[in-house]
């Protein structure tokens, strides 16, 4: 066995853990018995709605926004040839907020909120794609620049949004902006764009690999850098969209989980995409199950807790790496 | 037909406009490039590799032009080690080496036992074995040097393009790094075209030489035609001396 194939496994094992623990933790008293028994549609009506109802859809939500996150950041550290960037660093999530936000003081709820979501985020990348390439071919630099200026400006949005919203809007606003699970819903298209996405992207991993090492190096070596570029930027920002849609911008996965692994694993795409989305997806479930059962019956932002555990392994990982 | 030609060829200079240049590199003929800093070396360089568009004029690989190929194509005939590296992510020494296989490989496809015996081998033909599994951020600037070359050399491919690749080197491996790019030409189907600074490596390597002017004024012919005190003090505008050796002719500046 192959130390990428062990290492999978590993990872994918962990992933099983927290979606167990997503399972069986809550309120409700049910053990694993009564909890697998209404897995495969046995027990209680009452542990059939809980389990099947509402735990499992929001596991499988955490799970593939986790994913996505990961997956998309690893995708932007490959484009911009950056190991710190992360989904948001471009303003996609700045886009995705001030839809969601501007839906909710609309008095607008769920679907709304996330088709906002979804077009603010659409609407940020072709700005910032747009602006990046005003000038002939764009650079990673210009690429940079431009998306951490365009989220600047969503940011002032942002705050002159909640300056102007009612006090009965704001905390459902800001549990949005921390990422909030509570209302998730679509995790299982989510997770079929993340397995569709891994299935277009490992195959092109040394590709990926490659262009890591410069859009000179990768086109000297044989690579269509500029196609291979738009459309790494294209797929990261929809793997954010879809993201963001389904949990609000949950903060810290996509920058601690694959910048983790590099240093675990090394500089792979072939490797590091699916650990990362297997990683990322028990991450965000496992802080999911925290968020909802550490101050039960109230909830936290899962945000708060993915930023808990990211921000000292981080600042960890940083200072052992140099 | 020459492996690779130039016609009327201006690589685009930000800044200048160059005379047209016409030459034609047949197979086992090593080209040095020499001139002045900012003479367009690393330009003419990345041309020909198909990384450029030329402003004028055109680059033909074994008659076609590089605009017609795919660059997976021109990446199987034209290897190029680039004078600056950017190591943004971690990476090992054997990697790096294989990245070389890539043009050879499909999608899908994982590099097999035989790419792994390739890069090996460059490695160790460029003094590098023993650091395969370092990371490439420790290395120093010489080593990073031939690691560039070594990545060419597991590319194989029937042209090696060579930006400086003395630069950062010691003697000892300035001599071993140009010997195997000698060796690579020994069957008479590949050739070299390498950019230098050292007027006497050149000399001693190179059977052809290019000699670009900052004005974009350029001569080319064989090395014996353009070793001249002459000619070569009106490319550095610098006065020089030739000497005889027991190595061959060399050039001291004066």
């Amino acid at each position: 066995m192959t130390r990428a194939v062990r290492i999978l496994l590993a990872l994918a094992l962990l992933g099983a853990l927290a979606l167990a623990g997503a399972l069986l933790a809550g309120s409700a008293g049910l053990g694993w018995h009564a909890v697998a028994g209404a897995l495969v549609g046995h027990g209680t009506p009452l542990a059939r709605a809980v389990v099947l109802g509402l735990r499992l859809p929001r596991a499988v939500a955490a799970f593939a926004t986790g994913g996505l996150l990961a997956v998309a950041g690893a995708l932007m550290q490959v484009l911009l040839r950056n190991p710190l960037a992360d989904p948001y660093v471009l303003g996609i999530s700045g886009g995705a907020a001030v839809g969601a936000l501007s839906a909710m003081m609309l008095g607008w709820a769920g679907t709304v909120v996330s088709g906002g979501a979804f077009a603010g985020a659409m609407l940020s990348m072709l700005l910032v794609f747009g602006v990046a390439r005003l000038r002939g071919q764009w650079s990673a630099t210009r690429l940079l620049l431009t998306g951490v200026v365009v989220a600047a400006g969503w940011g002032a949005v942002i705050s002159l949004l909640l300056a102007l919203s009612p006090g009965s809007d704001l905390s459902g606003m800001l549990f949005w902006m921390m990422g909030d699970l509570g209302r998730a819903r679509g995790g299982v298209p989510a997770l079929l764009v993340l397995l569709l996405t891994l299935a277009v992207c490992v195959p092109l991993g040394r590709h990926l690999n490659l262009l890591a090492r410069g859009r000179q190096q990768a086109a000297a070596l044989g690579v269509n850098a500029g196609p291979l570029e738009l459309g790494i930027y294209v797929l990261a920002s929809l793997l954010t969209a879809t993201a963001v849609t389904v949990a609000g911008t949950v903060g810290f996965v996509g920058l601690v989980v694959p910048h983790m692994l590099r240093l675990a694993t090394g500089n792979d795409q072939r490797l590091l995409l699916p650990a990362s989305a297997l990683a990322g997806g028990a991450l965000l479930t496992a802080a999911d199950t925290l968020a909802r059962t550490v101050i039960a019956p109230e909830q936290l932002p899962v945000g708060v807790i993915t930023a808990l555990i990211g921000v000292p392994t981080f600042l960890y990982l940083l200072n052992r790496g140099s | 037909m020459p492996l690779l030609e130039l016609v009327d060829l201006d690589p685009d200079v930000p800044g200048r406009r160059s005379a047209p240049l016409s030459l034609a590199i047949e197979p086992g003929q090593c080209w040095g490039v020499l001139g002045p800093n900012g003479a367009g070396k690393t330009t003419l360089l990345h041309t020909l590799a198909g990384l450029r568009r030329p402003a004028s004029g055109e680059v033909r690989l074994r008659g076609v032009p590089l605009s017609k190929l795919s660059r997976r194509r021109i990446a199987r005939a034209i290897g190029i080690a680039f004078q600056h590296h950017h190591d943004s992510f971690p990476a090992s020494v054997r990697e790096t080496a294989l990245m070389g296989r890539h043009p050879h490989l499909r999608a899908w496809q994982g590099e097999g036992r035989e790419d792994h015996q390739r890069a090996r081998q460059a490695l160790r033909q460029t003094g590098l074995e023993a650091l395969a599994g370092r990371p490439v951020a420790t290395l120093s600037g010489g080593e990073r040097q031939r690691l560039a070359l070594a990545t060419v050399l597991t590319q194989a491919p029937e042209i090696y393009l060579l930006d400086e690749p003395t630069s950062h080197l010691d003697l000892r491996h300035a001599v071993l790094v140009l010997d195997r790019v000698r060796e690579a030409l020994a069957d008479g189907r590949h050739a070299a075209i390498m950019s230098l600074h050292d007027v006497n490596l050149a000399a001693r390597y190179c059977d052809h030489l290019l000699l670009l002017h900052p004005d974009g004024a350029s001569v080319h012919g064989p090395a014996t035609e353009m070793l001249r005190e002459d000619r070569l003090e009106a490319l550095y505008a610098h006065p020089l001396h030739a000497v005889e050796t027991p190595a061959g002719r060399g050039f001291l500046p004066g």
